[in-house]
């Protein structure tokens, strides 16, 4: 009798998922343990995770083991297939960075209090901007930050655009901490900045600082 | 020691870090974390003719510039380093 079937391949389910996972530089290998973890953690009933292990020992016996480790599932022993090793290009989203650098539409934050060093800031802006990119001025207040000897209601200060609370090292790419002796005080006694600060670390985020005196001794 | 530099090492206290040690305009770049002194003369007045972003440069701006070109420092997860933060 004929038959009007799939073909032998469509049967195989595991092929184009390995690859994918071969293909992942590292970081992103740690990224998919980590956000399998992650929504594994969340699901209470034992016969969501201890199922979901052997389906991802399916693509990678390293991959599951970890895994399983972190979520509480069954350890698994040995592949349940061979991981036929082969990877391919333009999957890692490595492979898709500009061929030169750039820092073009990034957002730069530049973190300032009243004593800061504004002719490094302002040079700093010129250069970020020759880039491409933007600054944005974030201070104690959203009013005028005076730089390091100008004096309120003489000199011009500098224009905040946010002030700590009103925004989130998140929306930016980078920060930038200018020195000045008084600033830097400032800002080592606001718990807010020390957050941006941690956040920002904690995102991976470039974080540059200059300044050109000690204030601790 | 440089004053932010100071708020990033012992007030933030950043992990596994190297900072910059000296008043000038040597620049210490580690795990996308770049800190000096200073600018340098020269990059101060140099800075309006554009600066180049590449890995390895010598001046802050193009350091600095380099990093953030790379979107995210991964060294410094898969150092474990970003786990050491609360926040």
């Amino acid at each position: 009798m004929k038959e009007r079937v799939r073909g032998e391949k469509f049967a195989e389910h595991w092929n184009q998922a390995q690859l994918f996972y071969n293909s992942m530089s590292e970081i992103e290998k740690l990224h998919m343990v980590n956000a399998f973890s992650f929504e594994l953690s969340h699901c209470d009933d034992p016969t969501v995770y201890v199922s979901a292990i052997p389906r991802i020992n399916d693509i990678d016996h390293e991959l599951a083991k970890k895994v399983a480790e972190n979520v509480g599932g069954p350890i698994p022993d040995a592949p349940s297939r061979p991981n036929h090793g082969r990877s391919t290009i333009r999957l890692s989203q490595f492979e898709f960075m500009p061929k030169t650098p750039s820092i073009k539409s990034r957002r730069i934050a530049i973190l300032v209090a009243d004593g800061f060093d504004l002719p490094t800031v302002e040079t700093f802006r010129v250069a970020m901007k020759a880039g491409g990119a933007t600054t944005w001025m974030i201070g104690p207040r959203r009013n005028k930050i005076y730089g390091a000897g100008q004096t309120p209601g003489k000199d011009e200060g500098l224009a905040m655009d946010h002030h700590f609370e009103s925004q989130r090292s998140t929306m930016f790419d980078a920060l930038f901490i200018p020195g000045g002796a008084e600033h830097a005080r400032t800002l080592a006694s606001n718990g807010r900045v020390i957050h941006w600060i941690l956040e920002a670390f904690g995102h991976l985020k470039t974080i540059g600082a200059l300044g050109e005196c000690q204030f601790f001794n | 020691m440089p004053t932010a530099v100071i708020l990033l090492r012992d007030i933030a206290r950043l992990p596994g870090i190297e900072f910059a040690t000296y008043d000038d305009a040597t620049v210490t770049t580690s795990y996308g974390v770049v800190t000096a002194g200073t600018f340098s003369p020269s990059e101060s007045s140099s800075l309006h003719e554009g600066f180049k972003i590449v890995k390895g440069a010598v001046d802050f701006v193009s350091a600095f510039a380099y990093e953030v070109s790379q979107h995210r420092n991964f060294e410094r997860e898969l150092s474990g380093l970003s786990t050491k933060v609360a926040y």
